[in-house]
């Protein structure tokens, strides 16, 4: 068992009338860690935050927060700095004031005289770049004003027990968005005090998080650092969070032909698999044989290139948009009944409707199919060819 | 051929639009303007016919009115209205509040008993509250009158302030309490604020059924105690009704009315509306 000052939730349950809505989460963030919580939306991400903060009551499992367990306390008596996904802000309350009011608790030990609350304040919302907005009224403010007059509000609490935002930066432009991440995450890094930070954005959740929490469907479906979770994905749904555009998902049905392995896919279309790929495949199935065996493609789509048909055995498809970025191009295809889309730095020109090869050159996961765990992420180099490269960390 | 709309169209249109209305307010307030009238015309033209147009003002309405009293019953009909006001707003708010943010058991049927009070036939419950009052020596009492309307206005009061409190994110009060702020300093530094209109607005509807009561004050009240709406048929005399005096009666009584309403309609409208919109 995890055992540091930060918070650590053990066996966390949470059920709304015949909604489970969490489902054993356990899960740790140590004092000065941020991890980040993704998921799709009702996956249980803001109950789970309710839940540590004291809004909610968990119908089981056990909070402990600063080495102690903190179910019987008042949501007040935790410390927690909240910023809700809905903001919150007081509506009758300035920008000024809405940030002020968790450093004016009566009783609170943070000793700030009126002029100190006001520099403290002002240097917060200077930061966000709502400096000139401190006397306006949350309804004079834009929905990205808002966002940064509620995360000024969670920020200023310097001392909090933990700080837990529910969708930061979610409706903020793109440039502004990707400053403040960054100033974000250091401010919280620079705290003594666990962070949890919530996003539906997998990317975001990869750069903010030095531990990423995956929540479907109320469970933690993995829970790792960035780089595993980027390149091990534990599941399909896992895989289908994370990147822009997330992994290619095939369903193909292996097939072992005299020693050789391969992986039908619906069209007819059939991978074969280099030895080691099958010994891997072999050993985390845990089966003697692999026929007949229905497992799920994964294939990131900086991983597939597109050639050009006259090199033979490759699999072919067709062209159906091309979006060019410029560093990059997104191209989808159409593969047998499937749609892939490749992110492509060469695009080598390729029109709607015309039919190219593809070839996959980097690590390729398979999935079961019936549940869609992972077994095992190999690589694969696509049919007929026998170039091997070093296969990324398992 | 397409028609533009030119700026005499405009003009034409406006002016008809002002004349309709002109139209529709004149005939709503002509019982009223025809009240002003009878308050300073000479009982001995009252009715004649045809209707005598010009006259001299007279104040002997006026004067027949302050004889009889009526300023007294004036300052009952406004203390009373007042007060049972005030005390309904001071025991509303929070069981409106407590009504919308609270789980207790039994809550929806103590709701449903609250709104009863207010459904059932006023006639069906001032007999009850006449036999109750005689037994407990309230009957012709301020302080009963008081209890009586505060009743009626509660139950009222409870059940519109209830959905204001409802259309209050509670993710407010959850951010407040997460700060550190105990309950009551929420209620006083979040709620109440949010709530101004709508205790406005409310408040003022029921300061309005007070003032218009007749059949709780005339049952209970009606010799010590009496209000307004109680000492208008007073003027019905045995020597015929007194129309001037009436007008001069009925003319106060609507005051307080269109004062109000005029003054807080910028309250009750935004009040009424107040959760159609959010943000």
């Amino acid at each position: 068992m995890t055992d540091h000052n930060g918070l650590i939730l053990n066996e966390l349950s949470k059920t709304f009338g015949d909604n489970q809505a969490l489902n054993g989460i356990d899960l740790d963030v140590a004092p000065g860690e941020v991890v980040a919580v993704t998921g799709p939306s009702g996956a249980g991400k803001s109950t789970l935050c309710k839940c540590i903060a004291g809004l909610e009551r968990p119908d089981s499992g056990s909070v402990f927060l600063g080495g102690r367990e903190i179910a019987g306390d008042l949501p007040g008596g935790r410390g927690v700095a909240f910023l809700f996904e809905s903001y919150a802000l007081y509506p009758h309350k300035t920008v000024f004031e809405n940030a002020a009011s968790p450093l004016r608790v009566p009783g609170r030990s943070s000793s700030l005289s009126g002029a100190e609350l006001a520099d403290r304040i002002g240097r917060e919302l200077d930061k966000l770049a709502i400096g000139h907005l401190a006397d306006r009224l949350p309804s004079e403010l834009s929905g990205g004003q808002k966002q940064r007059a509620a995360l000024a509000r969670a920020l200023v609490q310097d001392n909090a027990a933990i700080t837990m935002l529910d969708e930061p930066i979610s409706h903020l432009d793109a440039k502004l968005r990707h400053r403040l991440r960054g100033e974000i995450k250091r401010e919280l890094m620079a705290r003594d005090a666990p962070a949890i930070w919530v996003t539906p954005d997998g990317l975001e959740a990869l750069s903010v998080g030095d531990r990423v929490a995956v929540l479907i469907g109320g469970k933690i479906a993995q829970f790792g650092t960035p780089r595993e979770i980027w390149e091990n994905p534990a599941s399909v749904e896992v895989a289908r969070l994370i990147g822009d555009p997330p992994m290619n998902l095939l369903s193909a049905r292996l097939q072992d032909r005299d020693g050789t392995v391969t992986a039908e896919l619906d069209d007819g279309m059939h991978l074969i698999l280099p030895p080691d790929s099958v010994e891997r495949l072999v050993a985390a199935s845990g089966k003697q044989s692999l026929q007949d065996g229905a497992v799920t493609i994964g294939v990131k789509p900086r991983d597939i290139r597109i050639i050009r048909l006259e090199d033979v055995g490759v699999m072919t498809s067709e062209v159906v948009s091309l979006e060019p970025f410029g560093k990059h191009s997104l191209v989808t295809l159409s593969l047998g009944k499937s749609f892939v889309r490749v992110k492509a730095r060469d695009d080598m020109g390729v029109r709607p409707g015309e039919r190219v090869g593809l070839r996959f050159t980097g690590p390729v996961t398979f999935f079961k199919a019936k549940t869609g765990s992972r077994i095992v992420t190999g690589w694969e180099e696509q049919g007929g060819e026998t170039e091997r490269r070093a296969v990324p960390a398992l | 051929m397409q028609r533009t709309l030119t700026a005499r169209d405009a003009f034409r249109r406006k002016t008809l639009w002002t004349a309709l209305v002109v139209a529709a307010a004149a005939f709503i307030l002509f019982p009223v303007i025809w009240m002003i009238g009878m308050m300073v015309k000479p009982t001995d033209i009252m009715f004649a016919r045809p209707t005598e147009w010009l006259f001299v003002p007279t104040l002997e309405h006026f004067n027949y009115v302050f004889e009889q009293k009526f300023h007294h019953y004036l300052l009952t009909s406004v203390l009373l209205g007042l007060i049972s006001t005030l005390l309904v707003v001071i025991i509303g708010t929070p069981a409106a509040y407590s009504f919308a943010r609270f789980e207790m058991r039994g809550k929806d049927d103590l709701f449903l008993f609250v709104l009863a009070s207010r459904m059932a036939p006023p006639v069906c419950l001032v007999i009850p509250y006449y036999l109750i009052f005689a037994r407990i020596d309230l009957l012709d009492t301020f302080i009963g009158l008081t209890l009586a309307y505060m009743t009626f206005n509660l139950s009222f009061y409870i059940w519109v302030l209830r959905s204001f409190c409802r259309d209050l994110p509670a993710e407010l009060e959850d951010a407040a309490r997460l700060e550190g702020w105990s309950r009551v300093q929420i209620f006083r530094r979040i709620v109440l604020p949010l709530l101004r209109n709508g205790i406005v607005a409310t408040s003022v509807l029921c300061f309005i059924f007070a003032w218009n009561e007749f059949l709780f004050a005339f049952m209970l009240g009606g010799k010590a105690v009496k209000t307004l709406p109680v000492a208008i048929p007073t003027l019905i005399t045995t020597q015929g009704v007194r129309w001037g005096e009436m007008a001069v009666v009925g003319m106060v009584a609507l005051a307080p009315v269109l004062i109000a309403v005029f003054f807080l309609q910028r309250h009750i409208v935004r009040g009424l509306t107040m959760g159609a919109v959010k943000g």
